[in-house]
């Protein structure tokens, strides 16, 4: 293991930590846009799909890896397009409905 | 790799920032006010997470990035946009699954030595991710395609299903070892990738499959913190800091918001991944906690609510039933025998108690309550003399109330009746009556569910009070109203051992003087097990049908 590996594994642990500790006492009207909220978050995997089918697609056999690697990258975008679209609307509205009371 | 244009040290600075550009986002979007804000901040360092990305890896003049780019875009925005309120929960669930794909791709390229490097430790992380993704991929898949129906939503249990999840489980692990060990020459990678992608894929199938009623929201919940996990390990394989911090984070918050769910309904996140949630109850038990529910409702019945006029209006009269109870118990097993042997009870239940006037609104009402009357009886009818009073309309119930609480469920959900509840509610304010609305935490088929479904139909969140900080008002307000939900208050939760829904609080509605049960019939809930307060013999006013329709008319008479 190299000392970028560590670091890695350090900040993995930290990051849990962190998540674990920062929704706590969110109330359950929030769980639903939270939750798809995350899920918009959890397509950061995006990243991790460009940098490898950028590099598969310069190397070994650049139409499979276009096919495979672009699959992986529309995947992710619609998970983090479409989790962030919907969960702005769902706050959209329960802010909207929110504010009028006051 | 060519050499950066700037230097490892910028680009990890810049990607600490964004962690905690989107750390903060996430903790904005706990508050309802900066909610909109903090979920728009996290989209904006994703979005600078990928530029970040692009410039730091030099891949930014590769084409086919863009064009993959724009069609994930274009699909998601039209799916965002386009979804209704009440999909949420299939949607989140669907993304959720795509998600989890795109990791365990991600790890099936670092697994090849693609974007990787083929040391010990990114092989046993890429091995991890694949699996993990693979499992969010097909568990969500399935769990999407149960809450939209088109995978049945029963939970399904078939002979030799804990052997063939061992067997996955153990295949997977083997992978993750050999992968790690490096013992396999590059050349036969594929053979672990393949086996590692089916047994992940059985794995995942089998695990959703079975999984029924409450745990619905639950198992959504786990998998949507499995595929932060998922981008996790596969950033960790791949060396990406960004992707490893915001997994991370999604990972465990993921899991808490789990694990809060699974204290309020009281169940283990253990017993549910071992797959404890289904009905494994064999006939005799059920028929036995039939006959035990019965009987405690009567009595909790008598303790909590104080004996009201028995009312006219598809009450539970007390008709002497002839039947032997164990006939009974085996035609409401089968609800759909409720008909065929109703006809006989129902006229008897009127010749022997002929003040029977039924201002009914449906007719099916009378055979079903028939079979329930019978049910009620047998219990015992201690509380007889006290129905002796006086008859009393149930819109006179609804206008005297001084408190009223309304009890939403997935039924109101189905039946897109919430504007009709926000209708009622805004009739019964005029009148000087106060609302509050009781939201469990599981109803609906996902967490907070009902809330965004109330909040579309202009309930102030104000009036959402949770389970914890209402229950205890039942046993004072005048009238419970409840709309298309079940489960949520079967009072069965608290004696019917052996059911899935056994030891998970309920809402005491069967502590209020008057029910009014706006559901689609008497049949059991998602989880399968009968409601006793169906049966109650006083107080409870069945309006069976269409939610939006039986609310509908009663708005009209009020």
């Amino acid at each position: 293991m190299t000392l970028i590996q560590g670091i890695l594994l350090g900040v993995f642990i930290v990051a849990t930590i962190i998540g674990y500790f920062l929704i706590n006492n969110v109330p359950s009207l929030l769980h639903t846009p939270l939750m798809s909220g995350m899920n918009a978050l959890s397509g950061i995997t995006i990243l991790g799909a460009l940098t490898a089918t950028a590099i598969a697609f310069k190397s070994i056999n650049p139409v499979l890896s276009a096919i495979v690697g672009g699959l992986a990258i529309v995947l992710a975008m619609i998970n983090v397009v479409g989790g962030f679209v919907v969960t702005d609307r769902m706050l959209c509205m329960i802010v909207k409905k929110g504010g009028r009371k006051q | 790799m060519t050499t950066p244009l700037f230097s490892s040290y910028i680009y990890y600075s810049l990607c600490s920032i964004l962690s905690i550009g989107i750390l903060f986002g996430i903790y904005l979007m706990s508050k309802v006010n900066k909610s909109v804000l903090g979920n728009r901040l996290s989209a904006t360092c994703m979005l600078l997470g990928i530029i970040l990305t692009l410039i730091y890896n030099q891949i930014f003049p590769v084409w086919v990035l863009y064009l993959a780019i724009a069609i994930g875009a274009i699909l998601g925005a039209i799916l965002g946009i386009r979804v209704k309120m009440i999909q949420m929960p299939q949607t989140v669930a669907l993304l959720n699954g795509l998600g989890g794909g795109a990791s365990a791709i991600v790890g099936g390229f670092a697994l090849l030595g693609i974007g990787a490097i083929t040391a010990p430790f990114s092989l046993t992380t890429s091995a991890l991710a694949l699996a993990v993704g693979t499992l969010t991929l097909f568990g969500s898949l399935v769990a999407a395609g149960k809450l939209h129906k088109i995978l049945p939503q029963k939970s399904i249990i078939f002979k030799g299903q804990q052997a063939l999840t061992i067997v996955s489980l153990v295949l997977i692990a083997t992978t993750i070892v050999i992968a790690a060990l490096g013992i396999i020459p590059t050349s036969l990678m594929w053979l672990i990738l393949v086996t590692n992608i089916l047994a992940s894929a059985s794995f995942g199938t089998l695990f959703s499959i079975r999984v029924g009623g409450a745990d619905m929201p639950i198992t959504i919940s786990l998998l949507n913190s499995l595929s932060g996990v998922a981008g996790a390990i596969a950033g960790l394989a791949i060396s990406d800091l960004l992707l490893v911090a915001v997994g991370g984070i999604v990972g465990a918050s993921g899991l808490l918001l789990t694990q809060v769910m699974c204290k309020a309904i009281n169940r283990k996140l253990f017993d549910i991944l071992l797959g404890k949630t289904s009905c494994k109850m064999s006939q005799t038990k059920f028929a036995s906690t039939k006959n035990s529910k019965a009987q405690n409702t009567t009595a909790s019945h008598s303790e909590c609510a104080a004996s009201k006029a028995e009312e006219t209006d598809l009450q539970f009269e007390n008709a002497k039933s002839n039947n032997a109870p164990t006939d009974l118990l085996a035609k409401n097993t089968n609800s759909k025998k409720i008909e065929s042997s109703s006809k006989s009870e129902s006229t008897s239940a009127k010749t022997e108690s002929p003040s029977v006037k039924t201002e009914s609104t449906l007719a099916t009402n009378e055979n079903t309550l028939a079979i329930t009357e019978n049910i009620a009886n047998k219990s015992e009818s201690t509380s007889t003399k006290t129905e002796k009073e006086k008859t009393e309309n149930p819109l006179d119930i609804l206008k005297k109330a001084k408190s009223v609480i309304i009890v939403p469920g997935y039924g109101m959900a189905i039946a897109q009746a919430q504007h009709q509840v926000k209708r009622l509610a805004d009739k019964l304010i005029e009148n000087g009556t106060i609302v509050k609305y009781a939201i469990h935490p599981v109803a609906g088929r996902m967490p907070g569910h009902m809330n965004v479904l109330l909040c579309e139909a202009n309930v102030e969140y104000e009036d959402l009070y949770e389970m914890k900080d209402i229950n205890n008002e039942f046993a004072t307000a005048d009238v419970a109203i409840v709309v298309g939900a079940n489960d949520v208050l079967n009072p069965a939760a608290r004696e019917a051992v052996g059911t899935p829904i056994y030891g998970m609080p309920v809402l005491s509605v069967d502590c209020c003087k008057n029910i009014f049960i706006f559901n689609y019939d008497t049949k059991p809930g998602y989880a399968g097990v009968d409601n006793p307060l169906y049966t109650r013999k006083e107080g409870t006013y069945l309006y069976l049908g269409n939610a939006s329709e039986t609310l509908e008319k009663l708005i009209g008479a009020l």
